[in-house]
């Protein structure tokens, strides 16, 4: 089933088509727009077209008639330029309650009156200082407003020749066609990011990547790696940027061909290595084929081929990537290390709309992980292992606190995935506010540490409620046949990767199972709604013991369903009747 | 004689590719005789990603003059060959 095309709105008072043609270029699954030229006042203040995603481009001088005087060096009213400029950002925050997302370019100086002169940023005629003021208005909105981002101009354009006289001599084109492109390359990103299909991995090859020189051959003492050297200080500086990447929630793992223990002294000594092996979550460091090494890393890290990035100097290491794993991203690479920084921004390719707590962590949580999988194979058997892992679940309502990681895992999480419904944090809340919805948030804890919020259910005794509109849906006569009782639906079944195999699905379903006898529910029925990359929930399904399976729909008694035994189950709240759905038929 | 021609034509389809591009529309729909007015695509708002994408497919930067006067595929063969023969 082909998802429906993604629908990009592009809102501008300078004329925009040729951006929408480099937006949708090769991308079959966007559908962009544009909506009528410098009406962005009556664009925001209408109804969006239905939009998935808006984007909006304006001109400081448009915006307010005041800053256009203070452009010229004409008189102006201060308070009044201010005034215009609240007013626009109280209008875009009006319009990013009717769009999924919206997003705003910040404001530049028109680029025929750049200002670069230290008067610019000084009173009477201080455009520069004025313009500041400007977007922080728009910050300030976006900071209440979860599903509004800022795209920055000046961020984006950075070494572009971003104006063409001639294009808006002819037509009110104000961006040359690299500054197009640089906007369509970040707004795809952006884009990526919503629909959660960012890059979440990077797989570094070690001699000359990370640094120069052949560890095996020269040793560790005699790597280029910073010091005074040029050819060190862009290794250095390349590894800098890997870092900031990975304290954000980007994870870092290693395939070389080396011997690990020679290749492991020379990160754990070199003097000047930014990225130590606290810094890495997993590697493979030996002298097998490189595809079968990431191939297996990926399945250690229970991730998918379409979240890694691969980043090798040596271009046969990359052709066989490419050739055997054709979902990693394997970017070409420039040969002089100086490029690698720039290189590497280029990728553009692990964008988030926010940035999380879980972000923040998520390296250590993965070494966790793999203390976890060391006391597995300590542990012998599988069962033994799980009872000393005293997992702990925690299950709250969806309250404003979670939203935000809620909404993330949501749209996020691909593999153990019963809808893939993807909805902005409002729409998730309001959905989970309905008379006879719930949505339930498990919070998952072991021995080696806290995973965090890694689970959600969204829970419906609405007997006409289907994970999506779209969905096709037989026999309906059948499981909800009256006489037999009603049903409680499992609308939304999502859990991260990282929990899976240890209780917390069959914790989760003993939870559904309480909401279902409290709303006097005699069934649960979950209906799997296939996507190219949800199999996992697919195989748990149908492995379940007292399933009954008719077509995509799973058929579960709430009798049959129970918290494994290694399993603690707590409510936080210490009361349980707010966690399960009210029953809104009585 | 017979080279030049086979360049012209070389340098021809190299053109209407582009103006495909920027028109989005199938390279078999801009015929040789293809001119602002004769195709749909091709009106103002079009004439801009024709400027853009013919600057990016042989790397030059046309002066106003000469992206205002560039009407039809013949145009843009007289303005391409001045940029590229450099007289």
């Amino acid at each position: 089933m082909a998802a429906p095309a993604f629908k990009v709105l592009l809102i501008a008072d300078s004329t925009i088509e040729p951006l929408a043609r480099f937006l949708g270029q090769g991308r079959g699954d966007i559908d962009v727009s544009v909506a009528p030229y410098d009406q962005v006042f009556n664009a925001l203040a209408g109804d969006l077209g239905g939009a998935d995603f808006a984007v909006v481009f304006t001109q400081p001088h448009k915006v307010s008639s005041e800053f256009g005087r203070a452009l010229q060096y004409e008189p102006f009213d201060r308070a009044a330029l201010g005034e215009e400029f609240d007013a626009f950002a109280g209008l875009v925050a009006k319009a990013a309650s009717k769009v999924a997302t919206l997003a705003v370019v910040t404001w530049a100086p028109p680029p025929w009156a750049l200002p670069a002169s230290g008067y610019s940023w000084q009173r009477p005629h201080d455009v520069s200082r004025l313009l500041a003021e400007a977007n922080l208005k728009l910050a300030a909105v976006a900071d209440s407003h979860r599903n509004l981002l800022l795209i920055d101009q000046a961020g984006c354009l950075a070494g572009v020749t971003a104006f063409d006289p001639k294009l808006w001599a002819m037509g009110k084109v104000i961006y040359s066609r690299p500054a197009l492109e640089a906007f369509a390359r970040q707004i795809r990103c952006v884009i990526d990011a919503i629909r959660g299909r960012s890059r979440k991995l990077i797989v570094l090859d070690l001699d000359n990547t990370l640094w120069g020189g052949i560890v095996g051959d020269d040793g560790w003492q005699n790597l280029k790696l910073g010091g005074i050297d040029p050819i060190g200080e862009s290794y250095a500086l390349f590894q800098r940027q890997l870092k900031g990447l990975q304290r954000r929630g980007i994870l870092l793992a290693i395939a070389s061909k080396n011997e690990e223990s020679v290749a492991l002294e020379a990160i754990r000594n070199h003097p000047e290595m930014v990225l130590r092996i606290d810094d890495f979550v997993a590697w493979r460091i030996n002298w097998r084929d490189k595809a079968a090494n990431i191939a297996d890393l990926v399945r250690e890290l229970n991730l998918g081929l379409e979240s890694v990035v691969f980043i090798d100097d040596n271009p046969a290491e990359r052709d066989l990537v490419r050739r055997s794993l054709p979902e990693v991203l394997v970017p070409d690479w420039p040969a002089d290390p100086a490029m690698f920084p720039i290189a590497l921004y280029d990728l553009r390719c692990f964008q988030t709309v926010h940035v999380s707590e879980e972000d923040l962590q998520r390296t250590r949580m993965y070494q966790q992980e793999r203390q976890r999988s060391e006391a597995l194979d300590a542990a012998g058997t599988r069962d033994k292992w799980l009872r000393s892992l005293s997992m702990k679940v925690r299950v709250r309502r969806l309250e404003q606190a979670n939203v935000a990681r809620a909404a993330q895992l949501l749209n996020k999480t691909n593999q153990f995935n019963l809808s893939t419904r993807r909805l902005t944090e409002a729409a998730f809340a309001d959905w989970a506010e309905q008379p006879g919805h719930a949505v339930l948030t498990f919070e998952v804890e072991d021995r080696f540490g806290a995973y965090g919020l890694v689970g959600l259910l969204g829970l419906s005794t609405i007997d006409g409620d289907r994970p999506y509109l779209t969905a096709p849906f037989n026999g309906d006569s059948h499981i909800l046949n009256p006489p037999q009782g009603a049903v409680l639906r499992i609308v939304d079944w999502v859990v991260s990767c990282r929990v899976l195999g240890r209780g917390v699905e069959e914790t989760m379903l003993a939870v559904a199972a309480r909401s279902a006898r409290r709303a006097d529910c005699s069934r649960i029925v979950a209906t799997y709604l296939p996507t190219p990359r949800n199999k996992p929930i697919l195989a748990f399904l149908a492995a379940l013991p007292a399933v009954q399976r008719c077509g995509d729909d799973f058929i579960m008694a709430p009798q049959d369903c129970h918290v494994p035994e290694y399993v603690s189950l707590s409510d936080p709240s210490g009361q349980e009747a707010p966690l399960y759905v009210d029953d809104h038929r009585r | 004689m017979s080279t030049t021609i086979a360049a012209d034509e070389a340098l021809a389809c190299r053109i209407r590719e582009a103006l495909a591009r920027a028109l989005e529309a199938p390279p078999e729909a801009i015929p040789p005789t293809a001119a602002q007015g004769s195709l749909e695509k091709w009106d103002s708002l079009g004439h801009l990603s024709v400027v853009m994408e013919l600057e990016a497919e042989f790397g030059l930067s046309f002066s106003m003059e000469e992206a205002i006067a560039m009407r039809s595929v013949t145009d843009v063969m007289k303005i391409v060959k001045k940029r590229l023969g450099g007289s």
